[in-house]
């Protein structure tokens, strides 16, 4: 017995030395150090090769030129689900085909701790020279971190005149500097399950639903008809973002945090949106929040999967996901507005957006640069990846998808309704996720009846005035 | 004692104390200093204790969530400890499926903070869950039990009751260390079963019921996963817990400096109440060592 | 008679909070052989339409990554760490609880208090300091802070168990020539069975699901552990194929289960000092 435990100590021991060499060596080239890059890429290579029979060709290709010394690798990370996993794996191993001296390395993860992770290696000079951002993050981190490479820079590579320029002015470009581009863009619709609602459509199953009036009224009938079902519900970012901040848009006709860091609405405005928005819950046409809250996604909200929810309200790249596996027969119509309102509200703005990193030398700059020329412009890579980053931004790459029906006729629908709305754009700190909490903060005191609709809006001004000072630097 | 066991033990503590060197000592030192500073991981600017001034003065949320947290650890380190031990008692007398009933209570802890836990701890307490569905079963209709404010906390307290596997474990342990022979001579004296486990296996077990005190309460004054994983700190905030507002502060709102400071004053919390453990302890912990 | 009734008793009493405490688990299981939507809309155990896709599908792709790689990577992770935690924690305890030295309250204080500041400040320094190291995309991480008894726990639940062995033993193997050493290897080692068991299984457990140090220290997903892989598929925006993440969710506690059950044994063993206590 005695003996076995040395032995147990030993063997750790052991294992702790050998384990420690072994590991230096397939580990040690972490680091992005650009005279080791050739070396610990074509290490890389044999190891892929070694892993993953599929690769052998493309690896083979790369050690050959490995060599010369001229391999470049390019580390890209983003978040997202199945689906964007495996379409953008397959559209880098096309790309990395067709040019031998490049190397992907992919980085991806769910979106819990995406961006905790994304600030840390920024801060650290370790961030990977491709990244995907959300739209929310960007002037935060160009302010605090200065994290974005200058791509106008490379307008030569990038063809930019494919998105359009109202996108470039409102979200990609701080001051002169074209800082970031987007993959996808969106716009808010509402998503009407046409079986459930076919009391309230048209023969051809339009919704006549045009106003807060009607999609109300519509709620208590359906509701009064089967009380297990709502008109409506949604995740608590969404009451926000779809329901709460339309309504106050409507009410303001202005952009409600201001890029000069001044807000876009006064305590009288906001009460009066908190008092509509209150209506959605006291007359049942909303699922109960404290229900709703329990949910992060409709796929988990067993009122929506069981068919007892009029609509939702949603991004139109959301659409075919929102509805997969569910057995009915879906419509899309555009937000309800005020009868007085000019604007939507619907959020109209990049999905998901992309930003090479600055501490990047000269040419991976320059390879990032030719790699998202190629990733979001073009037709090859746009038929590989679909919408799985929303619906294209880039008009060539929507084009592509557009003349290979690769569009759902829901979406095609979606689009063209959110294009045809009148709407503002976000501001930069709109969705900046500490100004966001404190909207979600303040919406949910309301709902819970905890604060009054005054009451919350004087905290919440007061609350997003400190705030935005703070994010101002002033 | 021999005149070169003065630095043996030293030799003995080696690798804890290089770590400490090494790699503990200087995220420490620097936690600190960031925690008199405004940093956004970026840019870092002196500023004195304003970052503790305003926690104690301003900071609303910080108290509100402090509070919160030390009623959630005053209440479910006891119901804990309590279950852990309870449950190692009827385990450490049992025979017969041994096997399968540890392996049932130790099941929750495995699970961990798996993403599979919110999706299970949801089925069990939303509305039209398992739990309102057995209350119904005898007529009694069960509340929203994460959507309402005022019961969402004490729901989340049953989360570490539930996962009590490693505090359980170490009572077995313990237990098992009690020799056979103490109880058996004082049930002939003619003790009570009770009076036995309070004359001898209580005492026999005590450094053990003294550590899980303590580092339970570490744990779960820390503790992080409820909030984070199951609830996002809601309903209206009800279940912010400390943790998970210092995380948020630090990166949610990039405010590094004063999360430190927020941890800094955790810390000062959880030593107080550890030395205050050590100071009562003499009292009733009893250890083989001692003559 | 009243002896059989006590355990009936004791039986029915342990049945009916295992029933408790494990329902919720099976209901787990069970869900993992569901289609999507029943997962959330039924209350029920058993599946109306029995399916193997969440395993099968699941097992072939987590996220583009077949779900062996995460499994080989988390073993690769854990099992090092697991005995490096056992062989430094068994040190450091010794040290602590048979030696007489300088500062050694002090030293111990320090030790413990380690633990009671929260991780997310010193997430960061510590991971530049990986970083300076060139630790990062590797577990030399998780290894340095098992040999280096980083996570305190350990090594004070040894010596909690260790200062309830009687010195007198180790005062007899000394008398018999044994040396410091020895005295650990023959004397404390065999009696401390139980703890040293119980620091594996924790730290096992720990560190298979440990998820934000993996998720800031490796960035190549062929390299991510269990805990990170399980996540990947989860999106608000993409379709979520749960019936697999629960699925591989169950395979990923077998690896556990199973040290679990082997090392079980031990616990019953922890009589070995009723012999000398008297």
């Amino acid at each position: 017995m005695k003996r076995k435990c040395l032995a147990l100590l030993l063997a750790a021991c052991m294992g702790m030395s050998l384990a420690g060499c072994a590991e230096t060596e397939a580990g040690g080239d972490s680091s992005a150090g650009g005279s080791s890059e050739g070396q610990s890429a074509a290490q890389e290579g044999s190891g892929e090769e070694a892993e993953d029979s599929e690769n052998a060709e493309g690896s083979s290709g790369e050690q050959a030129d490995a060599g010369s010394g001229e391999e470049i690798t390019l580390r890209f990370s983003w978040w997202g689900g199945d689906s964007r996993h495996e379409a953008t794996l397959k559209a880098i191993e096309t790309y990395e085909n067709a040019h031998p001296g490049i190397k992907i390395e992919p980085e991806y993860s769910s979106f819990s701790g995406y961006y905790e992770k994304l600030v840390t290696q920024l801060a650290s000079s370790n961030a990977p020279e491709i990244f995907q951002v959300d739209q929310g993050w960007v002037a935060e981190l160009s302010a605090r971190g200065d994290a974005f490479a200058d791509l106008s820079a490379y307008s030569d590579i990038i063809d930019m005149s494919q998105i359009s320029e109202s996108m470039m002015n409102d979200y990609c470009k701080i001051g002169e500097e074209v800082s970031v581009l987007p993959f996808g863009y969106n716009g808010t619709v509402f998503l009407y399950n046409k079986t459930l609602l076919a009391d309230w459509c048209d023969e051809a199953g339009n919704l006549n639903m045009s106003s807060w009036d009607d999609f109300i009224r519509i709620g208590e009938e359906l509701h009064a008809k089967d009380p297990e079902c709502y008109m409506t519900t949604a995740v608590t970012d969404g009451y926000l973002r779809y329901i709460l901040k339309p309504m106050l848009e409507q009410i303001t006709n202005e952009i409600d945090v201001q890029d000069d860091f001044t807000l876009g609405f006064d305590k009288e405005q906001m009460a009066r949106a908190y008092e509509s928005f209150l209506r959605i819950f006291s007359q049942q046409v909303s699922q109960p929040y404290d229900e709703a809250v329990l949910y992060d996604s409709m796929q988990n909200n067993p009122l929506w999967l069981n068919g007892k929810i009029g609509g939702i309200f949603l991004f139109f790249s959301n659409i075919d996901t929102e509805i997969a596996g569910l057995d009915y027969d879906y419509g899309v119509v555009g937000m309800p507005m005020f009868a007085d309102a000019q604007i939507s509200g619907q959020e109209c703005c990049p999905s998901l957006m992309v930003a090479v990193n600055k501490k990047a030398d000269e040419a991976r700059q320059k390879a990032a640069a030719e790699f998202l020329e190629w990733f979001i412009n073009s037709e090859e890579a746009s038929l590989i990846l679909g919408t799985v980053r929303g619906v294209p931004g880039s008009a060539s790459a929507l084009q592509a998808l557009e003349s290979n029906q690769m569009l759902s006729e829901l979406m095609s629908r979606g689009i063209q309704i959110s294009n045809d709305t009148l709407s503002l754009k976000n501001g930069a700190y709109e969705l900046n996720s500490s100004v966001k909490a404190v909207f979600v903060d303040y919406m949910e005191k309301v709902i819970y009846g905890v604060s009054t609709p005054e009451q919350a809006s004087e905290g919440m001004i007061t609350d997003l005035e400190a705030l935005l000072k703070d994010l101002s630097g002033q | 004692m021999h005149k070169k066991d003065k630095y043996l033990g030293y030799l003995y503590i080696a690798p804890w104390l290089i770590g400490f060197l090494v790699l503990t000592l200087y995220p420490f030192v620097v936690s600190l200093i960031y925690s008199f500073t405004e940093y956004d991981m970026f840019h870092i600017r002196f500023i004195g204790l304003q970052n503790y001034a305003d926690i104690f003065t301003k900071d609303k949320t910080a108290l509100d969530s402090l509070g919160k947290t030390l009623l959630y650890t005053a209440v479910s380190v006891p119901l804990k400890l309590l279950a852990a031990l309870l449950v190692a008692m009827m385990l450490h007398k049992i025979r017969r499926g041994r096997a399968l009933y540890y392996t049932v209570f130790y099941l929750p802890s495995i699970l961990g903070s798996s993403v599979a836990l919110a999706v299970l701890w949801k089925y069990v307490f939303k509305k039209d869950g398992l739990l309102n569905l057995l209350l119904g079963a005898i007529g009694i209709s069960g509340a929203n039990w994460l959507g309402d404010p005022k019961l969402v906390l004490y729901v989340m307290m049953l989360l570490p009751l539930w996962q009590m596997g490693a505090p359980m474990v170490l009572f077995l342990a313990a237990l098992k260390n009690v020799p056979g022979d103490l109880q058996e001579a004082a049930r002939i004296d003619g003790a009570r079963p009770f009076q036995v486990f309070r004359r001898i296996t209580l005492p026999m077990i005590s450094p053990i019921i003294f550590f899980n005190c303590i580092m339970q309460t570490i744990e779960i004054i820390q503790i992080f996963t409820p909030a984070y994983l199951i609830t996002k700190g809601g309903p209206v905030k009800q279940t912010y817990l400390y943790s998970l507002y210092l995380y948020d502060t630090a990166f949610r709102d990039m405010k590094i400096g004063y999360a430190s400071a927020l941890s800094w004053i955790l810390f000062v919390i959880i030593i107080s109440f550890t030395l205050a453990f050590f100071g009562l302890s003499g009292k009733w912990v009893f250890y083989g060592d001692e003559r | 008679m009243r002896r059989n009734l006590k355990k009936t008793g004791l039986y029915l009493m342990i049945t009916i909070t295992a029933v408790v405490v494990g329902y919720p688990l099976l209901w787990l299981f069970f869900a993992a052989f569901k289609e999507n939507a029943e997962i959330f809309t039924s209350v029920g155990l058993l599946p109306k339409h029995f399916t193997l896709d969440g395993f099968v599908n699941g097992w072939k792709s987590t996220a583009a990554v077949p779900f062996s790689v995460f499994l080989g990577n988390s073993c690769k992770m854990v099992a090092p760490t697991v005995l490096l935690t056992a062989a430094s924690s068994c040190l450091v305890a010794y040290g602590f609880s048979r030696f007489e030295f300088r500062g050694r309250k002090i030293l111990m204080t320090l030790m413990l208090s380690t633990m009671m500041l929260p991780n997310t400040v010193i997430m960061i320094p510590r991971y530049i300091l990986f970083n300076k190291f060139h630790w990062l995309n590797s577990y030399i991480p998780f290894y340095a802070m098992a040999a280096l008894a980083v996570n305190p726990f350990f090594a004070y639940l040894l010596i909690q168990f260790f200062r309830g062995i009687p010195r007198d033993l180790d005062e007899a193997a000394y008398i018999d020539g044994a040396g410091k050493w020895q005295i650990l290897a023959r004397v404390i080692l065999p009696l401390a069975k139980a703890p040293i068991v119980s620091v594996i299984l924790f730290q096992a457990v720990w560190t298979w699901n440990d998820f934000f140090n993996p998720l800031l220290y490796i960035d190549r997903v062929k390299q991510y552990p269990v805990s990170l892989g399980l996540r990947l598929a989860i999106d608000a925006d993409s379709v979520v194929n749960w019936n697999s993440i629960i699925a591989m969710s169950c395979v990923s506690l077998v690896p556990v289960v199973v040290l679990f059950l082997s090392l079980q044994k031990y616990f019953v063993q922890g009589i070995a000092t009723t012999g000398i206590k008297s």
